[in-house]
C-alpha cells in the first residue's frame, strides 16, 4: 500500500499567494509541467526577492496535492553534499533545483546535473530550473550542460509593479489581520529596498511592533520603527 | 504499521526539522506499508546513508512514542514507487525483451526513444555524410563501418541519430538486440557490478548485444578500469560482427584522457562529424519540430528564429517553445512581431555577444593588449596566447568557419586557426591559469 500522505511543503508557498503580475505565462507553465502536461524543463532567472523560491516550492506542493512525488533542492544546501545526492531522482515524478548560479565548477556536481537530465528525459520526469542569472553566466565549464539547460523554454521573472509589489504586502498584512494602507505601502517602497523579501522583512518588523505598541500601521509610527532598528 | 501513523511521524518530525533538512533528506523518500512493515524508500545510496546516520533512530522513536511499536517495523532502503515510475512501466518503450529470456541471454533494456528516427532527422549539408552512413549501418547491422564513430558539438544531433539507427535496426530486425545508453550509464554499470562482484554477469550483457550504442563517449576520459574493461567489449563485439556505434564532441584523437589503444580502434570503422547547421537546415529543423507539436510555425517567423539562435538544436527548440507557450497562453496567432516581442529578452541576450570583433576586443582588452596586437604578425608570447584563445573562442561561440576565423585574425590561413584551437584545448588541460582565463572570457561573452 501506498502512503497517501507526504510531508507538505510550506502552506504559504502556492501559485496563489504568489503575485504573478506579468509573469502569469510563467505561472501558467510551471502549472502544466507540474500535471506533466507541458514542457518537460523550464529554467528562471531573476535578482533576489522576485519568487523564484515561492515558485518551485510552490510547484512542488502542487505536485504533492497532485499525489506526485517532488522535490526542491537548493544548491545553497547541495552544495556542501556529494553529487551523489541527485542519483536516482528521476523516479520521482518533478525536480526542482533552485540557486544553480551556486553550481560549484568542481566535483562532479555539473556532470552530476548533465546526467540528471539525461535522465529525467529518458523517463520523461519535468524538471525546473532557477538561478540569480541566465544561463550565459553560470559559471560552467561543461559545454554539454550549457546546451541542455537551455532546452526547455528560459524565462526571466519580471519585476512586479509598485502598485503588485503593494498588493503582496497588503495579503500578507491581511493574513496577520494587520491592515497596511496605500499610503504606508508606497511610504515604504520610496524609502526602503524594493525586493520583496526585504519588504517582507519590513513587514515582519513592522508587525511585531505593531502588536508590541497596539499601535495602528501609520506612516508616523512606521518611521519611527523602522528608524530604530 | 498504519498510513496513519506514518502521517502522525511525519507531522512531528516537520516541527523538528529545518525547512533544509526536509527538503534535503525526508521529502525525497517515498513510504509504503508491506504486510505490516514500513518502508522507507530513498532515491540513492548517499541519501539512505544520510538518513540511516541522522535520522533513522529519531524516526523510530516518534514512532515508539507515538504508538508502541517495534522498531524492526520500520525499514529503510533504495528504492522508488513514482507516479512515473509506474506509467513508465506501461510503455512498451523500454522493452525488456522477453523473447531473450528463452534464449537464456539476460534480460535487457533498449532505452530507445522512438520519437527519434531517420524520418524526423533534418538533413542538410551539415550532416549528410553522418546521416548517410547511419542509414547505411542499420541496414547492415555489424558489416557496413564498424564501429560507427559520429562527433560534433553539443546540441547537433548526435544522439537523435543514435536512436535513429537503433530504431530503424529494430523496424528492420525486431529480434535484435539493441542497447542504447549514455556513456555514464556504463561506468555506472560497472562500477555497481564491481560493488556486487557481478563483473562476470555485466562483461556477458554487453557482449551478448548485436549493437552497442554509446553516447558521449568523451566522459570516459579518465576512468581507467572503464576504458579497459569496454576496449575488451568493444573487440569482443567488433570480432562477433556485433555493431558498434559511438558519439563523441571531438574527433577520436582530441580526447584527452582516453588510451591510444582505443583511440585507434574507434577510428577502425567510420568516423564521420556533425557540423553545426546552416540556416536552411536550422529554419527546416524548426519546421519540423513545430510539426511534432502540431504547430504551424510561419516561414518568416522559422527564419526570424533561425538567423537569431545559430549555437546549437536545443537551443533553437527552446527558443522555438519559448514562441509556442506565449501564443497557447495568449491565444494570439504566431506572426513575426509576435515572435520578436516573445523572445525578447532572450534575443537581447544573444546581441550582447558573439560577434569576432566582440572577441576579439573583449580578449584585447582582458589581456591589456591592443585589438591590432590580435591582428598583427607580432609572434611574442604575450600576444600569441591571447590571439589563440580568442581564435578558440571564436570557434566555440560563432558559427564561423576556420578559414573565416583565420581570415578574421589578420588574414591568417585556416591551419593557423585551427592550430589555435587545438593548442588551447590542450592548454585548459594542462594549465589552470589557461583554464580559467578561457573561462572567465566565455562568461563575459555569453552574459
Amino acid at each position: 500500500m501506498q502512503l497517501p500522505l507526504a510531508i507538505e511543503f510550506p502552506e504559504s508557498a502556492t501559485f496563489d499567494s504568489f503575485q504573478a503580475g506579468s509573469n502569469r505565462l510563467l505561472v501558467e507553465l510551471i502549472k502544466k509541467t507540474v500535471s506533466n502536461s507541458g514542457e518537460l524543463q523550464l529554467y528562471i532567472w531573476s535578482a533576489t526577492g522576485m519568487g523564484k523560491t515561492h515558485l518551485l516550492q510552490a510547484a512542488c506542493r502542487a505536485a504533492s496535492e497532485q499525489g506526485r512525488k517532488a522535490c526542491y533542492l537548493p544548491f545553497s544546501v547541495m552544495s556542501q553534499h556529494s553529487p551523489q545526492l541527485l542519483e536516482g531522482l528521476e523516479t520521482l515524478d518533478l525536480i526542482t533545483i533552485d540557486d544553480l548560479d551556486q553550481i560549484v565548477p568542481v566535483d562532479g556536481w555539473q556532470q552530476a546535473v548533465f546526467s540528471l537530465i539525461n535522465r529525467c528525459r529518458a523517463g520523461a520526469v519535468p524538471i525546473v530550473f532557477a538561478a540569480r542569472c541566465n544561463i550565459g553566466e553560470l559559471s560552467l565549464n561543461l559545454a554539454d550542460l550549457r546546451s541542455r539547460l537551455a532546452w526547455g523554454p528560459l524565462f526571466e521573472i519580471k519585476a512586479l509593479s509598485d502598485l503588485d509589489k503593494i498588493k503582496v504586502l497588503q495579503a500578507r498584512a491581511r493574513q496577520r489581520s494587520l491592515e497596511l494602507s496605500n499610503e504606508v505601502g508606497q511610504y515604504l517602497l520610496s524609502h526602503y529596498p524594493r525586493d520583496m523579501c526585504q519588504l517582507c522583512d519590513l513587514l515582519d518588523t513592522l508587525d511585531k511592533a505593531s502588536l508590541a505598541a497596539q499601535r495602528r500601521l501609520t506612516i508616523p509610527f512606521v518611521k519611527t520603527v523602522l528608524e530604530s532598528r | 504499521m498504519s498510513a496513519t501513523l506514518w502521517s502522525r511521524c511525519l507531522e512531528k518530525l516537520e516541527t523538528e526539522l529545518s525547512e533544509q533538512q526536509l527538503n534535503t533528506w525526508i521529502r525525497p523518500l517515498q513510504a509504503r506499508v508491506e504486510n505490516g512493515t514500513l518502508k522507507l524508500l530513498a532515491p540513492n545510496e548517499y541519501v539512505l546513508d544520510w538518513v540511516r546516520k541522522h535520522l533513522f533512530e529519531r524516526i523510530n522513536q516518534v514512532l515508539k512514542q507515538l504508538q508502541d511499536v517495534d522498531a524492526q517495523e520500520v525499514m529503510i532502503e533504495v528504492g522508488s514507487h513514482s507516479f512515473s515510475a509506474q506509467q513508465q512501466q506501461k510503455i512498451p518503450v523500454s522493452n525488456l525483451m522477453e523473447a531473450d529470456v528463452e534464449a537464456n541471454l539476460p534480460k535487457i533494456s533498449n532505452n530507445l526513444n522512438p520519437n527519434f528516427t531517420f524520418k524526423n532527422y533534418v538533413e542538410g549539408k551539415s550532416n549528410q555524410l553522418a546521416r548517410a552512413a547511419s542509414m547505411q549501418v542499420s541496414e547492415n547491422i555489424g558489416l557496413a563501418y564498424n564501429p560507427l564513430f559520429i562527433y560534433g558539438g553539443v546540441g547537433l544531433g548526435k544522439t537523435h541519430l543514435m536512436h535513429a539507427i537503433g530504431n530503424a535496426m529494430l523496424d528492420k530486425k525486431p529480434n535484435a538486440r539493441i542497447v542504447y545508453l549514455h556513456s555514464e550509464k556504463f561506468v555506472g554499470d560497472m562500477v555497481r557490478a564491481l560493488q556486487h562482484n557481478a563483473i562476470n554477469e555485466f562483461k556477458r550483457l554487453y557482449r551478448s548485444v548485436d549493437g552497442l550504442l554509446i553516447d558521449d563517449i568523451q566522459f570516459f576520459a579518465g576512468k581507467e578500469r572503464s576504458q579497459e574493461e569496454f576496449f575488451h567489449t568493444f573487440n569482443a563485439l567488433l570480432e562477433g560482427q556485433q555493431q558498434v556505434i559511438l558519439t563523441c564532441d571531438r574527433f577520436p584523437k582530441e580526447i584527452n584522457g582516453l588510451e591510444e589503444r582505443l583511440k585507434s580502434r574507434f577510428g577502425w570503422g567510420l568516423t564521420v562529424a556533425i557540423e553545426p547547421p546552416e540556416l536552411e537546415t536550422r529554419v527546416a529543423i524548426l519546421q519540423s519540430k513545430a510539426e511534432q507539436a502540431g504547430v504551424s510555425l510561419p516561414s518568416e517567423v522559422a527564419f526570424f528564429i533561425a538567423k537569431r539562435i545559430r549555437s546549437n538544436v536545443r537551443e533553437l527548440e527552446g527558443a522555438m517553445r519559448r514562441v509556442i507557450a506565449n501564443s497557447h497562453f495568449t491565444g494570439h496567432p504566431i506572426t513575426l512581431d509576435f515572435a520578436r516581442e516573445a523572445l525578447r529578452d532572450l534575443l537581447a541576450l544573444h546581441d550582447k555577444l558573439v560577434t569576432i570583433e566582440n572577441i576579439q576586443k573583449t580578449v584585447a582588452d582582458y589581456y591589456k593588449i591592443r585589438v591590432a596586437d590580435l591582428l598583427s604578425t607580432r609572434r611574442s608570447r604575450s600576444v600569441t596566447r591571447p590571439r589563440q584563445i580568442a581564435m578558440a573562442l571564436a570557434k566555440e561561440l560563432t558559427n564561423h568557419s576556420l578559414p573565416e576565423i583565420g581570415d578574421a585574425f589578420g588574414g591568417r590561413d585556416h591551419t593557423t586557426a585551427l592550430h589555435a584551437c587545438r593548442k588551447v584545448n590542450e592548454l585548459r588541460e594542462a594549465d589552470i591559469k589557461v583554464s580559467e582565463d578561457y573561462n572567465n572570457l566565455q562568461r563575459i561573452l555569453s552574459s
